[in-house]
């Protein structure tokens, strides 16, 4: 990251607040935290921010309120509300306030920080076309993979997950991530069904290749990347 | 509904039969009364000439009362007169012949009728003394005809008030229907979970109003206990998850920061933390359901391709335990409802299969059917099965077969599936596949 982002937090837990905070600082991101609605608003109005991460349910000035005013106002920065309540119904109240992603507690830092990262993303650039990590390269337009120039032989749905991993290589992803954006299931399912997928990827990604590039991070999810730490 | 099964239909028949008889039998009373007013006025005119005639007798002798008689019975039209000796033979009157005994039938007092030839009448025969009788009647037929009018009008009287009281229990039920209808539609948003919609009262004001405006109340009510348990819910939810969450981010943060040593350990924590937040994520979804909190999101479903996706995500992970998931999908269409809380409970029953059926080289079959207007999604495993008699017990919340608790899961599972089936106005029916389970989700069609 060359500047960092910078990130509006607007959430009434103040413990919450401070671990997401200290969080999100160690991962080079420029922090504001607003611990109401009404100091969200102002703050939003004070300075631009790249994202905004805003709890829904809060005293004086709720979420969707605060998100309405500032669309309201002509404010275009991607927000993304964090909630207790799971509904449809409720995800759509949001999404209708002008919030652009919808994260429902209980969830894993990794899955806030790339939903995050791709909303900062989403404003600002195009999703590239070809994808590359050490000698993994993705041609997204042609489907095409390969890794130290031998062509990998996958199937649409190894394919879809490839890409997903490989465009947030480097960083944790979980389970109900890959499901959301791979399967776009946001079902609450036990077993892990995605491991499954994820070993199979492996055997084509790295089996008879010296560095592995997809690692699995007990009790977190999954990580594309070079070395393991 | 049709109109012969309409209450207010059936009360007006009743109404209109009770009616009709009463008025009947006031009429036959009224006929009776009228032939009985009838037949004593000409009675009265018989023996006027009676007297009339007895008089001539004593005072002028037998043989001018011949000459009377025969002038009388020219003149009267309708009277009939006979004058004969006690033995019956013809003296004068315009009665040629004494009637046959079968031509005559005895009535009250003295009366009889008799057929002649040119008339129908009621006569009654006078001894003026030992050898002269007299014979007196009057044709029937003026009576008669006049008595067969009145029960002519009286039929009509009659048919016409059948008429018209059918008329009028139609109309009313059909007012009543039509009130009734208006009702049912109001009720319709309502039998959708839409507890917020309320009926129209009729500015009437009249016993409809009346019972649309208690419909109202309750319905109200309803809505806020609901808003309240709702309420509850979404606090629960915020209060619980919020240190749940806070205790998970904590643990990933150890996770990262700790030694290779400790990193177990907290693995597994935090894999506990995910199971208590799946157990509870599965109860909150299930209270939402069962207190009506939820609405159901109804769209248009390929139901195909919902099992398709989920084979896809699933078949693999059945090929590592050695199973077979195969799809069965019969072209159906019309499946509609709420597709993450359908994925969820299919995926419920597959994760199921994988726990509780995880029989080597068994075929577990998913498949999508059409049967009385219903849409079926099955799941059939080979596994040991479920005994009958615990069929409702499992849906129940909590339970579970393995008494000591010891396996996986928590319990909710099966509890979600039934609930998400009758929250789409549908159910969940478990039968025996020989060997092995089969559920099924039992979907009304879209309308």
């Amino acid at each position: 990251m060359d500047a960092p982002l910078r990130l509006l937090l607007v959430e009434d837990d103040l413990k919450a607040a401070d671990l997401l905070v200290e969080r999100f600082r160690a991962q080079g991101f420029d922090v504001t935290h607003a611990a109401n609605g009404e100091l969200g608003l102002a703050a939003a109005q004070d300075a631009r921010f790249d994202v905004m991460v805003v709890d829904r349910m809060m005293p004086k000035l709720n979420g969707v309120e605060m998100v309405t005013q500032l669309r309201a106002q002509g404010l275009e920065t991607p927000v993304l509300f964090l909630s207790g309540l799971g509904d449809v119904e409720d995800r759509v109240d949001g999404f209708a306030a002008g919030g652009d992603d919808y994260l429902v507690k209980p969830y894993a830092f990794a899955e806030l920080q790339a939903r995050v990262l791709a909303l900062s993303k989403r404003q600002t650039q195009t999703p590239d076309t070809i994808l590359q990590l050490a000698d993994l390269t993705l041609d997204v337009v042609a489907r095409r993979a390969t890794r130290a120039e031998v062509e990998l032989e996958l199937n649409p749905r190894e394919f879809t997950l490839l890409e997903y991993l490989l465009r947030q290589k480097n960083q944790t992803v979980t389970r109900t991530m890959l499901l959301e954006s791979v399967w776009n299931y946001s079902a609450d399912m036990q077993t892990n069904v995605v491991d499954v997928h994820i070993s199979r990827l492996r055997a084509k990604l790295d089996k008879g290749f010296e560095t592995p590039l997809l690692h699995t991070l007990r009790g977190q999810g999954f990580v594309l990347k070079e070395a393991q730490s | 509904m049709s109109l012969l099964r309409a209450t207010s239909f059936r009360a007006a028949l009743a109404y209109t039969g009770v009616l009709t008889l009463s008025v009947a039998l006031v009429l036959g009373l009224l006929y009776h009364r009228l032939e009985q007013h009838l037949l004593d006025t000409q009675d009265a005119v018989i023996w006027r000439e009676a007297a009339h005639l007895s008089r001539v007798y004593e005072q002028e002798g037998a043989q001018n009362l011949a000459a009377f008689v025969s002038v009388k019975s020219e003149a009267n039209q309708g009277f009939v007169v006979r004058l004969s000796t006690s033995l019956g033979v013809y003296l004068a009157g315009n009665l040629a012949d004494f009637p046959a005994p079968e031509n005559t039938q005895i009535a009250q007092e003295g009366w009889f009728y008799a057929s002649t030839p040119e008339a129908q009448i009621r006569a009654r025969v006078l001894q003026l003394d030992d050898d002269l009788v007299v014979l007196l009647g009057q044709d029937m037929h003026d009576t008669q005809s006049l008595l067969a009018t009145m029960v002519r009008l009286f039929a009509l009287a009659l048919l016409g008030l059948t008429i018209f009281g059918l008329a009028g229990g139609a109309f009313l039920a059909r007012r009543n229907l039509a009130r009734v209808a208006a009702l049912n539609q109001d009720l319709q948003p309502v039998l959708q979970g839409q507890f917020a919609s309320r009926l129209s009262v009729d500015a009437r004001g009249d016993e409809w109003a009346l019972m649309a405006s208690h419909i109202n109340t309750m319905l109200a009510r309803i809505e806020s206990l609901m808003a309240d348990a709702k309420q509850v819910s979404d606090n629960l939810a915020h209060d619980l998850r919020a240190p749940l969450t806070r205790l998970k981010a904590r643990l990933e943060a150890l996770l990262e920061q700790s030694e290779a040593t400790a990193r177990d350990q907290l693995a597994d924590a935090l894999e506990d933390v995910d199971g208590l937040l799946h157990s509870f994520t599965a109860l909150l979804a299930l209270s939402r359901l069962e207190s009506g909190a939820a609405k159901l999101t109804r769209q248009p479903l390929d139901g195909a391709e919902l099992l398709t996706n989920l084979h896809d995500l699933f078949e693999a992970v059945f090929a590592d335990k050695q199973m077979h998931l195969v799809l069965e999908l019969a072209p159906v269409n019309g499946l509609e409802g709420d597709e993450p809380l359908l994925v969820q409970a299919v995926a419920n029953l597959l994760e199921n299969a994988l726990t509780h059926a995880s029989v080597p080289d068994s075929r577990v079959v998913l498949a999508l059917s059409e049967s009385d207007g219903d849409i079926l999604i099955s799941l059939t495993d080979g596994g040991a099965g479920i005994p009958t008699e615990k069929y409702t017990e499992v849906q129940k919340r909590f339970v579970r077969l393995d008494e000591s608790r010891s396996g996986d899961g928590t319990g909710l599972g099966l509890s979600l599936v039934a609930a998400i089936c009758r929250h789409h106005g549908g159910a969940l029916t478990l039968g025996e596949a020989s060997p092995g389970l089969r559920a099924t989700l039992r979907l009304p069609k879209r309308a």
